[in-house]
């Protein structure tokens, strides 16, 4: 069969025609099939990363930022929460100190009646002996005059008795 | 006009003192297959041809199964889709270093060139006769590079572009001149130069190992292997970078910014 390595006549020109025809063919259809859609697929894949990148950037700076307000609103929380702690102990403090006054109050009234109570027994208990007292003597008295007194002998002896009974001071 | 087989098989023996024979089998020709006659011009449909379509072929199924298999791509890449993420954005941040952002749109074209020349160039490991040791092959992609260098350089410089071939004096028109055209002709002889040359040496690596002796019979083994690894696959795929590095460079260097 003819053939040939290098040939340089007419049949190079058609042979340079027809591969150039070959090249352009598969430049086109290799571009058309498979280069434009892959790298069209590619670039959209990069700007759909290039865009999240960027979205989460500006979450990062949001989260960032509401961080420090949570933070600055935290440091807050512990300056109220030490103020309501402080207020809520002077009320106690507050408190007790009003309880224990009362009952200081409550008992002293207590003792006070108690006292005023001893007083009116006392008081009662006297009379009681007063009388005891006079009603003994009287009969006592009543015996010896019966047996050797007059009438107004023994008036004056009643008499002086009970004022002397008057000056006499009761002991407790 | 032509450089043909027994010629290249009497310059190689020359060279390395080989006793040539010219019957045996050096088998570096791009064969012709069939011979068309469309009004009045005869074509050659040569192997160089139908190699490509058979690369062309396989390279648009390869990308119609990635087309299909797209539809399920996803948001978080996985199996298959990494790797043809992989090459397109490898692809396109060549072309960006090599052209800057603005010219991205390059990528389109030179996605479709580097994949023929670097899937030719290892076609050669598969028993097929690289496309690229062809030089219409290698020419025809110049062409196109060539093209797109003049067009860019006067659409983006208008009268800039021709001011260029009169710098720094206008003496040296002729030589500004030379020096565009040899921008094609070096690259396009530089892949098919490279390729065709790694083509006749394995060739002449298979003669040499089929008439050893039976007691060196063991340096079939091993031996073919590392130097397609070099020659196929190193020189495969440096070329391939080498030539669409130089094209965007060329292409680069003559658009006015």
């Amino acid at each position: 069969m003819e053939g040939y390595v290098i040939i340089l006549d007419q049949h190079t020109l058609v042979l340079v025609a027809i591969q150039l025809i070959n090249t352009c063919v598969l430049c086109f259809a290799l571009s058309k099939l498979l280069y434009k859609p892959v790298l069209n697929f590619v670039n959209a894949r990069k700007e759909k990363i290039a865009e999240q990148i960027d979205t989460a950037e500006a979450k990062l700076s949001e989260a960032n930022a509401l961080k420090t307000e949570y933070e600055n609103k935290l440091k807050n929380i512990d300056a109220e929460r030490m103020e309501i702690l402080d207020q809520a102990r002077a009320q106690a403090n507050e408190n007790s100190r009003q309880i224990i006054a009362d009952a200081k109050t409550e008992a002293d009234n207590i003792h006070n009646r108690a006292i005023t109570d001893i007083k009116r027994e006392e008081e009662k208990a006297k009379d009681e002996i007063k009388k005891q007292i006079i009603e003994v003597s009287t009969m006592v008295s009543g015996k010896f005059i019966a047996a050797n007194m007059t009438e107004e002998e023994q008036q004056k002896l009643v008499d002086d008795t009970i004022s002397d009974l008057e000056g006499v001071e009761w002991l407790n | 006009m032509g450089l043909h087989l027994l010629e290249v098989k009497s310059l190689v023996g020359h060279l390395i003192g080989w006793n040539t024979d010219p019957s045996s089998d050096l088998d570096v020709e791009s064969r012709i297959i069939e011979k068309l006659h469309i009004g009045g011009i005869e074509i050659w449909i040569s192997e160089t041809v139908v190699n490509t379509w058979i690369i062309m072929a396989a390279l648009i199924l390869i990308a119609l199964i990635f087309r299909i298999k797209m539809k399920n791509y996803k948001y978080k890449p996985e199996g298959s889709q990494n790797v043809i993420e992989l090459i397109i954005e490898f692809m396109d941040s060549f072309v960006k270093s090599a052209m800057s952002e603005k010219y991205a749109y390059f990528g389109n074209w030179f996605f479709g060139v580097f994949a023929l020349i670097l899937v030719s160039n290892l076609s050669g490991l598969l028993g097929f006769r690289p496309p690229t040791a062809d030089l219409c092959t290698t020419a025809a992609i110049t062409l196109t590079t060539f093209v797109l260098i003049h067009f860019m350089g006067i659409w983006t410089g208008k009268g800039s572009y021709f001011k260029g071939y009169l710098e720094p004096i206008p003496v040296l028109l002729p030589i500004n001149i030379i020096s565009e055209l040899a921008t094609p002709i070096s690259l396009s002889f530089r892949l098919f130069g490279n390729i065709l040359g790694g083509m006749i040496i394995m060739g002449m690596v298979y003669m040499a190992l089929g008439n050893l002796p039976s007691i060196l019979k063991i340096f079939n083994i091993g031996v073919p292997a590392a130097l397609h690894l070099y020659f196929d696959v190193f020189a495969g795929c440096i070329q391939t970078v080498i030539f669409v590095m130089l094209s965007m460079t060329f292409i680069k260097d003559k658009i006015a910014d």
